[in-house]
């Protein structure tokens, strides 16, 4: 196989479409993790986060002409097809987080009943709720939670990848970090904070 | 600060965003003050730390190898060459191809095959270039196939053999056209009366449907004798008180052994040369 490390994703692309295919490969290890990751935690389903993966390449195979070098790198290009491939199957299939699910929601729910839930959780519980409180969120608060927490992009790049405004992208962030935190506050907290902010206001 | 200004600037405090500094001091007094803002602060927090182990939890996370090798083997059949089926056109240019080579090696060998044949016969070159010259006044070497008693016995010698290479000819005449051409024989043995001898000639009349152009592939002139009341089959006029008599004729022979034209031959030494004029009678 050809050296290819130092090689951009353009160029890459560009010998692929001459037919190389070590720069295929090249290229599909250095891209490939990000697109699952990012199927896999819009979803929770690892086979619908390979079949997201695998038709991503499959698109840049067969339309990588529509690739615009001046609208942003080809990661951006990836990305983006997998956020509408993503969200296509999600529509289709309806991939729910069952946080509404009654049974599902208990023993979250019961963790969350303590005075302190993030803190009495173990690292794996703490993990396994935000898990299932972002995949609850609407996926247009899912995505930048996705690209800007788990996949720990800026907001530039998020911006690039959903093709929308850089505050667009701060101000969904900053209402689905409130969803989030409403999800995993507990009920009688819930209560409690609702009564609190009816009464008392706060003036610093 | 206001409740309200910290509840924004919240979560870039826990995801320790870059800001002003003297808003950041603000806000951490702020939140030290306000219960309500510093719970904020906390649960914002705590959610990027949660956050932050989650992203660590699937960082690792790829794809099974199986996708890989789905998508490069997809590539490959993408850019598999496939044989291109012959197209009609392509096979009528290659027929075409071979047509014109084929002709071309043809063309090749029988100029070499010309060639050859000229330098076998130097000395008859001339002679054959002249006799090719149909129609036109040329003195020939007439080869005598059947031989008549009062011919001299030298002119009796084969020459059966001579070739054409026809170039010009002017066969087509409606009336052939009566030419007298003096001979004087190539052979040195001759005396100097037969070398003298000299002949009346018709122009060639094309016989049948082929063309004298056909003689382009070769051919042969032979002397024979035919009984006069041939001239009058080719429209000529005849003397019918000499019918049983014979009269000599040179015959270009093609190729393929058949006859293409004719044309009669009378020694002006004969007496009563009815070729002289066209409307004398022989």
């Amino acid at each position: 196989m050809k050296v290819h490390t130092d090689v951009s994703d353009a160029d890459l692309l560009r010998s692929m479409l001459a037919g190389d295919e070590d720069a295929l490969a090249v290229l599909y290890r250095r891209r490939h993790a990000s697109i699952f990751r990012f199927a896999l935690q819009m979803s929770g389903s690892p086979a619908l986060a390979e079949d997201v993966t695998q038709e991503v390449f499959m698109v840049l195979l067969r339309d990588s002409k529509s690739y615009d070098p001046k609208r942003g790198p080809l990661n951006w290009f990836l990305m983006g097809i997998a956020r509408n491939l993503t969200r296509q199957r999600l529509g289709r299939e309806h991939f729910y987080a069952p946080l509404e699910n009654e049974q599902s929601d208990r023993p979250l729910a019961d963790e969350l009943q303590r005075s302190n839930p993030l803190d009495e959780l173990s690292r794996n519980q703490t993990i396994e709720a935000i898990r299932t409180a972002v995949l609850s969120l609407p996926p247009r608060y899912r995505e930048v939670v996705v690209l800007c927490e788990l996949q720990e992009l800026s907001y530039v790049e998020a911006a690039g990848i959903l093709n929308c405004a850089i505050g667009t992208v701060r101000s969904r962030l900053h209402r689905a970090r409130a969803l989030l935190i409403e999800k995993l506050r507990p009920a009688k907290e819930e209560d409690a904070a609702a009564n609190r902010a009816k009464t008392a206001r706060c003036f610093a | 600060m206001k409740c309200e200004r910290f509840q924004v600037i919240a979560a870039a405090l826990a995801r320790n965003e870059i800001m002003d500094a003297e808003e950041r001091a603000r806000a951490l007094a702020h939140a030290a003050a306000c219960e309500r803002c510093e719970q904020v602060l906390t649960l914002q927090s705590r959610l990027s730390e949660g956050l932050v182990s989650l992203a660590q939890e699937t960082k690792a996370t790829q794809a099974p190898s199986a996708v890989e090798d789905k998508v490069l083997a997809a590539y490959r059949e993408r850019t598999r060459v496939l044989p291109v089926p012959a197209s009609p056109l392509r096979r009528r240019f290659w027929i075409s191809a071979a047509a014109a080579v084929l002709l071309l090696a043809v063309g090749l060998l029988g100029w070499r095959w010309y060639v050859a044949s000229m330098s076998q016969q130097p000395g008859q070159a001339s002679s054959q270039n002249a006799a090719a010259n149909i129609g036109a006044t040329a003195p020939v070497k007439p080869p005598v196939v059947a031989v008549s008693p009062s011919q001299p016995p030298n002119a009796s010698t084969p020459l059966g053999s001579r070739r054409f290479q026809s170039r010009k000819h002017s066969t087509t005449h409606a009336q052939p056209r009566l030419d007298v051409a003096k001979r004087a024989t190539a052979q040195p043995s001759l005396s100097a009366a037969t070398q003298e001898l000299k002949e009346i000639t018709t122009a060639f009349v094309p016989l049948g449907y082929g063309s004298a152009l056909d003689l382009q592939d070769g051919g042969q002139m032979v002397r024979v004798e035919l009984p006069r009341s041939v001239l009058a089959r080719f429209g000529l006029p005849m003397n019918m008180n000499r019918a049983n008599e014979k009269i000599k004729a040179d015959v270009l022979v093609g190729a393929d052994g058949l006859a293409r034209a004719i044309r009669f031959v009378q020694p002006t030494n004969e007496p009563n040369s009815g070729l002289k004029a066209g409307n004398e009678r022989n």
